[in-house]
């Protein structure tokens, strides 16, 4: 499921933000399925800005043999709202890893 | 105050002879000709009426001016479309279509487009669509 943000400005309507939230992956010619899920959040901070922060769970599940255990990969990032260039960008690892690691009670959901 | 400068080139518009309610009244009309005359007014030349398709119509303040815009989301059950319009110097634009029909699901039909306060100004769209692969 792929999800894209748009915002009005004067009178022309911008993607903002795009990524996968949810994507499974299992193509006859490949080794592996893949099952992606990302869970999106959505911070406003009056003196450093907004935030959307992104954990994805990646599930990986050979195909052979038959009883190949899955295994789990966790990844978190996050995107800052760049109003002079009118989206989200990528935000430096540092500070993402801060935004990823601290849990804020004005933090919410994207739903 | 920053003034923007957007780097990623806006959604096509186009201008529609019609407003967005009055396409609604429409849409929602018991008669096949009215039916087929909003579809058409949207851009959508059918060859046969589909039946009354659900329409959900709001009202929103999308921008920072005081002027509401409209969003139309057209459902038959199959398929969703979506319209964002926006009144500029008198007449109605479309700003932004989308649709939502690979793999449609109505449970998942009730999140493709949602409203979100995200950003200074206004209201934010989310658009959820499935985009090919397989079915998640």
């Amino acid at each position: 499921m792929d999800l894209s943000i748009y915002h009005l400005l004067n009178g022309r309507l911008y993607r903002t933000f795009q990524t996968a939230e949810a994507h499974f992956y299992d193509a006859f010619d490949t080794k592996v399925s893949v099952d992606e899920r990302a869970e999106i959040e959505f911070e406003s901070q009056s003196d450093a800005g907004t935030f959307l922060i992104f954990r994805r769970r990646t599930g990986t599940r050979p195909k052979e043999p038959p009883d190949a255990k899955a295994t789990a990969k966790r990844s978190c990032a996050a995107w800052r709202w760049n109003p002079a260039q009118f989206r989200f960008v990528t935000e430096p690892t540092a500070n993402a890893r801060t935004l990823c690691a601290s849990q804020s009670l004005t933090r919410s959901r994207l739903q | 105050m920053v003034t923007p400068k957007p780097v990623v080139k806006p959604e096509p518009a186009r201008c529609v002879s019609a407003d967005p309610l009055r396409i609604c009244q429409l849409l929602l009309s018991t008669s096949t000709p009215d039916r087929l005359r909003g579809h058409g007014l949207l851009g959508k030349q059918l060859d046969r009426d589909m039946g009354s398709p659900e329409v959900l119509y709001r009202s929103v303040n999308l921008d920072a001016d005081d002027e509401s815009e409209s969003i139309l989301v057209i459902s038959d059950g199959r398929t969703s479309a979506a319209y964002v319009f926006d009144r500029q110097s008198g007449a109605w634009w479309i700003v932004g279509e989308f649709g939502y029909s690979w793999h449609w699901h109505a449970e998942q039909a009730e999140r493709f487009i949602t409203l979100k306060p995200l950003v200074s100004d206004g209201m934010d769209i989310l658009v959820r669509v499935q985009e090919g692969g397989t079915n998640v």
